[in-house]
């Protein structure tokens, strides 16, 4: 029993996890990549050097030099200003896309799983259904019978993308419901209201933050790859889909049309990312 | 000192598509203010589920309360509506359990666990509950109570858990508390502190307590009367001294005798030979026939009454006379 015990009170260390003080540097990391990218998007007006979409036909596709740092596009537009700019666009889907389906998912799964019964089976097959289908080809279907743009991205990517949190919130309050401290809630007289909202949710919630965090990173390349494809966020507007699509045709001739705004979406991806296995580490939740 | 509660012929059944099984069965005891009343039994014997039943939590859908009355000053719970049992719990009946670790919430502070019992039934501003919360947690005998509050439970000792369950369990002056192997999961010193922590909440405030335990030495500390529990039913029934001291029912023996120290040293410690019985497989007559060395043919057919043997010490054993021959 003592070895069992001191076993678990000596977490793994893996040569790699690096800590400062209590927290995982992961965490650190990520959080820090995060912000950087949260600052420029705040301040995009004040640290782009151009207009995102000031044409200039006397400069068009210079590659990277003093004036342009990431070179111009064939209409002129300064590159490196266009990914400031795209990154309010791309943030705000992935924050936005992610916090929609969140709240929906979770309600609907706190709900299917507190009160189980017929509620819980119609749900859990509406769920099915939903899954069965490959999400990508289902976000684009949704899309289309709607109009191209970000409002019908974000009415799609809810309709996707609640499932995982269904799911999730609804089998954590599943195994709450019955905890003791659930029943020790209840032995103190707490009506169904304040145990499930102040004690199973809180606990219930604690998998899907950290699920939410990498599925930020999920929203963003599924947001610039429906905008790619020309059924998200529309030209001229700077957003780095579009902006890949627009430079694909120059891919031989200007490289940086396409990697650059390529790269943008690696180091937001990397940044939640991190964020999400520093929080998962630190809060005991392995994938 | 006044009669609280009152258990009277209490029966819990599982409900199975099969059949319709008798957890508890003829359960009466009764709680004098101030009393401690110990629950002793193996486990499965029924001493969980009849506490349960008077707070009215029986741990799953498939149970019920299929007949008897619990009486809190004469009213019958059982007969209460969801909303008015809500306010019997915590209010007049408190509860502390096993495992203190797994029994508070991990995600809310001790202070706000305590006080949600105060701002929830006397309707408390957030501010004053949280005062009453570290008066509380000083009274349950946590040093430094003004800082204590604003901990998390991972950041409590096991024994300062069951103190905050306690203090949390005792917020709205509930005058009778059920405590379900309070002890059972901490260290030896720890239990005594607990319990006399519990003693002294007794004398304070003239609290009632079921002491649920199959820990005969916890018994013979806190206990002013003792009901032995066996295969769902009470099969004996006296105050401390006496039970420890004159046992009159062979299953009660057979505890008193498997407890270390009341053997010789070095001698190998008296078991009572055989399993409980299986809720599914209770056996005819008294339950406890295929364990008994006394057994006879009316033990295997007749089911046993609790009746008095001597002045306030019932027990169900026909063949107690025996018993105390064979002594």
């Amino acid at each position: 029993m003592t070895i069992a015990t001191l076993e678990r009170a000596l977490p793994e260390r893996r040569p790699w996890q690096i800590r400062f003080g209590n927290h995982p540097a992961v965490l650190y990391a990520g959080a820090g990549v995060v912000l950087v990218w949260l600052v420029i998007a705040v301040f995009a007006d004040v640290i782009a050097p151009y207009e995102p979409n000031a044409h200039n036909l006397k400069e068009v596709l210079q590659s990277p030099n003093w004036v342009h740092w990431l070179g111009t596009d064939n209409f002129g537009r300064d590159v490196l200003s266009r990914i400031i700019h795209g990154t309010r666009i791309d943030l705000q889907m992935g924050i936005v896309g992610v916090a929609l389906p969140f709240v929906i998912g979770t309600m609907l799964g706190a709900i299917a799983g507190y009160f189980g019964g017929i509620v819980d089976t119609i749900l859990m097959r509406i769920l099915d259904v939903v899954l069965a289908f490959p999400w990508l080809v289902l976000l684009m279907a949704i899309i289309s019978l709607l109009e191209p743009g970000l409002t019908s991205f974000y009415i799609a990517i809810t309709l996707v993308a609640w499932v995982s949190y269904a799911r999730l919130v609804r089998s954590q309050v599943l195994v709450l419901k019955n905890s003791d401290f659930v029943v020790a809630a209840r032995s103190l007289g707490y009506g169904h209201a304040r145990i499930m909202f102040r004690h199973i949710l809180p606990n219930a919630l604690v998998p899907s933050i950290v699920f939410s965090m990498s599925d930020v990173v999920l929203v963003i390349l599924a947001g610039s790859a429906i905008s790619y494809l020309g059924l998200g966020v529309q030209p001229p507007t700077a957003e780095w889909g579009v902006m890949i699509a627009e430079g694909q045709n120059f891919i031989f001739t200007a490289w940086w049309m396409t990697t650059f705004p390529g790269l943008a979406i690696v180091f937001l991806a990397l940044g939640f990312s991190l964020l999400a296995d520093g929080l998962g580490e630190k809060l005991g939740i392995r994938e | 000192m006044g009669e609280i509660l009152q258990v009277e012929n209490l029966a819990v059944e599982v409900v199975t598509p099969a059949r319709t099984l008798r957890a508890v069965d003829g359960v009466t005891f009764s709680l004098d203010e101030g009393e401690v009343l110990g629950l002793v039994g193996e486990s499965g014997s029924g001493k969980t589920l009849t506490c349960r039943a008077v707070i009215g939590l029986l741990p799953s859908r498939r149970l019920r309360i299929a007949d008897g009355a619990i009486r809190l000053d004469g009213q019958d719970i059982t007969r209460l509506s969801e909303d008015e049992m809500r306010r019997v719990r915590g209010r007049e009946i408190g509860m502390i359990f096993q495992n203190p670790t797994s029994h508070l919430d991990p995600l809310m502070t001790i202070g706000n666990q305590i006080a949600e019992s105060l701002r929830v039934h006397d309707g408390l501003p957030a501010r004053e509950a949280l005062e009453q919360a570290a008066e509380l947690l000083r009274q349950v005998g946590v040093p430094d109570p003004r800082t204590r509050i604003h901990n998390y439970p991972h950041e409590f000792s096991g024994g300062m858990r069951q103190r905050a369950m306690i203090a949390a369990a005792l917020a709205c002056r509930p005058r009778v508390l059920i405590a379900d192997e309070p002890t059972t999961a901490l260290d030896v010193t720890v239990q005594a502190q607990i319990l006399r922590l519990l003693l002294d909440l007794r004398d304070k405030r003239g609290l009632a307590i079921i002491l649920v335990t199959h820990d005969l030495g916890v018994v013979a500390q806190a206990c002013d009367a003792i009901a032995v529990m066996y295969g769902g039913q009470i099969v004996e029934r006296a105050a401390k001294a006496e039970l420890l001291r004159r046992p009159l029912h062979p299953y009660s023996r057979g505890l008193i005798a498997s407890q270390p120290g009341s053997a010789e040293p070095l001698k190998e410690l008296p078991t009572i030979p055989g399993q409980p019985p299986a809720i599914a497989a209770m056996p005819s007559g008294c339950r406890f026939h295929p364990r008994c060395s006394l057994a006879e043919e009316a033990c295997r057919h007749e089911p046993p009454v609790l009746t008095a043997a001597a002045h306030a010490h019932e027990t169900a054993c026909r063949r107690w006379t025996a018993l105390v021959e064979a002594a």
